[in-house]
């Protein structure tokens, strides 16, 4: 097995080099530059910037140059925030948007597939059509929706929970973020559940246990486990977009997470957090992928390692 | 659409009419009453959306300064304490005395009192306020010093409120919902054309062009979403063309894979062996017998798609990124409602029912369809 994960780490790394080629040139080409004000700097302080940030280099040293600091773990000074540097960016946010976006999946790993098996088993029941009502509802809702209402009702209607902020990690500041970002998981992950049980109900080995009457505990430890294969493959990818930080959960509440850098970045050309960004979302989607692999193939036997 | 009313009737078939996957489909979903229902809803909204923003009082761009935020009322505005602070203002602003103020029905008639002649060009006061109709002088005394003015009100009606622009939420909300369904519709067909042709041709040649193909759809596919979208509006501008064709050249990654991994299996059947052996070329091949059997799967996800692109496009334009002032879309008017969520939640409320009620019925469709096409999950 560990050769296996040796063996798909490797084989990522042309199409990380390939992401990462293809972001860095795209992003110098976009017109504008990262000292783009709208009043123009002087032509002085200009031609200082860029020597300082190496941007008068011709673009395929810069290039070389970025590519030779990446190998050092090093993604740059932002140009943006400029007493930082992207690692440093992303050291002090991504933990912060890690621990919610951890947390939400969790809750909605958990809840969402026992409701899924709850509807499957009790298909066509009342049960079920709340469950799937509910989960139809919360994967139309949009999060920049469910947001200020749950600000509305908790925040200041009832005054449970505080608006937003984050407070240094206190659980209360967190439940609102988590709870939004968990909806529409917990709805998708019951519609994915419900549907792959009832094809695991009918099958041969679980008719078997049923019609030997073994309680449901036993019924549902053996059909939830081949239930499950569906549902890992949707994780993985899902996983790497909640761990880096949903951009309108982080605004709405004012989490100093990782997800507005996606926009900021961007949009201030500020070239290396972008990249920045781009190299973390793919490291992590190949990541998740391989530790999908690494469960289906727990979760079926039948599935070997190529 | 040509190759699935090509399915339909086969060509020059005999007396008795054979029953194909569509038409077994269609029988199928005409008996899922959910679906039936979501149909006629949206073909409901669809003709709000285009036949309504006739039939609405107010343009969708028209601000009305005088109804900031006004809430939803089966009544005309304005209404009756309205009226009184509008008049005081119009009066100040004219530098005259009203001696006299009386409110018959939908008629204002006031007496004006000045140490000098009124300018009766001041009147226009009453033009520019969205309460009054132009005013008009019905009797002038003491050389012009005392005016008697008549001014009709002018009653309008917002079923919904205004915004916080004083624009007619109702009027907004018909050419927002239509745009967003317009995006959804084109975006999904950008991404069918693309991922349709990039799929077939891949799994269709396979060998080095496939690998090659996919590879290429894997590392789109690890690039941030957002990373995208921003490039693109870098390059071309806010542009409400480009908000499509982007969210369409995304979303055509999991198309592409669907219809590879039908065309792998369809290759292999007997009547594409048949037509290889007669030597019909490849193009041929993949336009006659490929693509038109793998739609079915392809349908139910371009369906499902539809309110995907509708909510990425609210997404985008929630933050700023999507449909620019004075055009909306859906996620534009809910972002503005959720900003005002306090104090006027109605803004919030209406927008994301229709949008709500839209995506609703879309997956409706989409699940009938997909039931009524799988013979499997009969």
């Amino acid at each position: 097995m560990a050769l296996y994960i040796v063996k798909r780490l490797l084989s990522a790394l042309p199409t990380l080099f390939i992401i990462i080629t293809l972001s860095f040139f795209l992003m110098r080409v976009a017109p504008g530059g990262p000292f783009d004000l709208e009043r123009p700097l002087e032509a002085k302080v200009m031609e200082n910037l860029k020597r300082v940030y190496q941007l008068d280099r011709p673009l395929w040293e810069q290039y070389l140059i970025y590519l030779k600091s990446l190998l050092h773990g090093d993604l740059g000074p932002s140009f943006y925030w400029r007493d930082f540097s992207v690692n440093e960016l992303f050291a002090r946010a991504l933990p912060i948007s890690m621990r919610i976006g951890a947390t939400a999946l969790g809750v909605a790993l958990v809840v969402g597939s026992l409701l899924g098996a709850l509807a499957a088993l009790r298909q066509n029941s009342a049960a079920d059509y709340a469950v799937m009502t509910g989960a139809t509802l919360g994967i139309t809702i949009p999060t920049f929706v469910v947001a200020p209402v749950l600000q509305l009702v908790f925040g200041l209607a009832l005054a449970w929970l505080p608006l937003g902020g984050w407070n240094d990690g206190a659980w209360r500041n967190s439940i609102l973020p988590i709870a939004t970002l968990a909806l529409p998981q917990i709805a998708i992950i019951a519609r994915l559940t419900r549907a792959s049980m009832i094809e695991v109900l009918r099958s041969h080995h679980i008719r078997t246990l049923r019609s030997q009457g073994l309680p449901l505990r036993y019924v549902l430890k053996h059909s939830l486990r081949a239930a499950a294969l569906p549902v890992v493959s949707y994780l993985g990818p899902a996983a790497a977009a909640l761990m880096t930080g949903s951009i309108v959960v982080e605004t709405i509440f004012a989490i100093p997470g990782i997800g507005r850098y996606f926009v900021d970045a961007a949009l201030n050309r500020d070239y290396t957090l972008v990249m920045g960004t781009v190299i973390l979302v793919a490291v992590l989607v190949v990541l998740f992928n391989l530790v999908v692999d690494l469960v289906y193939a727990w979760l079926d036997p039948r599935v070997r390692y190529e | 659409m040509t190759a699935i009313d090509g399915a339909q009737s086969p060509p020059s078939s005999p007396a008795p009419q054979g029953r194909s996957l569509w038409s077994d489909a269609r029988a199928r979903l005409m008996q899922n009453r959910a679906a039936v229902a979501s149909l006629i809803f949206l073909a409901f909204l669809a003709l709000a959306f285009t036949l309504g923003r006739a039939i609405t009082p107010h343009a969708y761009d028209q601000v009305f300064p005088d109804y900031v935020k006004v809430q939803p009322s089966l009544k005309p505005y304005p209404l009756a304490d309205q009226i009184g602070p509008a008049l005081d203002r119009i009066v100040a602003r004219m530098r005259v005395q009203a001696v006299d103020r009386k409110i018959e029905g939908d008629v204002v008639r006031m007496t004006f009192e000045s140490p000098r002649p009124i300018d009766e060009r001041l009147l226009a006061y009453f033009e520019r306020s969205d309460l009054f109709h132009p005013a008009r002088v019905v009797e002038r005394q003491e050389e012009g010093r005392r005016l008697v003015v008549e001014a009709p009100i002018e009653r309008r009606l917002f079923l919904f409120g205004t915004d916080s622009n004083g624009r007619d939420l109702l009027s907004r909300i018909l050419l927002a919902g239509g745009i967003s369904l317009l995006i959804g519709i084109l975006a999904s067909l950008v991404a069918l054309i693309i991922g349709v042709a990039w799929g077939a041709i891949a799994g269709y040649f396979g060998g080095r062009v496939d690998m090659v193909m996919m590879r290429i759809v894997d590392i789109l596919y690890s690039l941030p979403f957002i990373f995208f979208v921003i490039l693109l509006v870098v390059f071309f501008g806010r542009n409400f063309v480009l908000m499509f064709i982007a969210v369409g050249a995304i979303e055509w990654l999991d198309m592409a894979r669907i219809v590879r991994g039908q065309t792998l299996s369809i290759k292999r059947q007997e009547y594409v062996q048949a037509a290889e052996a007669l030597g019909v070329d490849s193009s041929g091949i993949l336009r006659r017998h490929i693509i038109p059997n793998t739609l079915g799967p392809v349908v139910v996800f371009l369906t499902l798609l539809v309110p995907k692109v509708i909510l990425l496009e609210s997404f985008l334009s929630f933050l700023g990124l999507g449909v620019q002032e004075p055009m909306s879309s859906l996620g534009v008017l809910i972002s503005d409602g959720a900003k005002n969520i306090q104090g006027a939640s109605y803004m919030l409320i209406a927008p994301a029912t229709i949008f709500i009620a839209m995506l609703f019925a879309l997956n409706f469709v989409g699940d009938g369809l997909r039931d009524a096409l799988d013979p499997k999950d009969r």
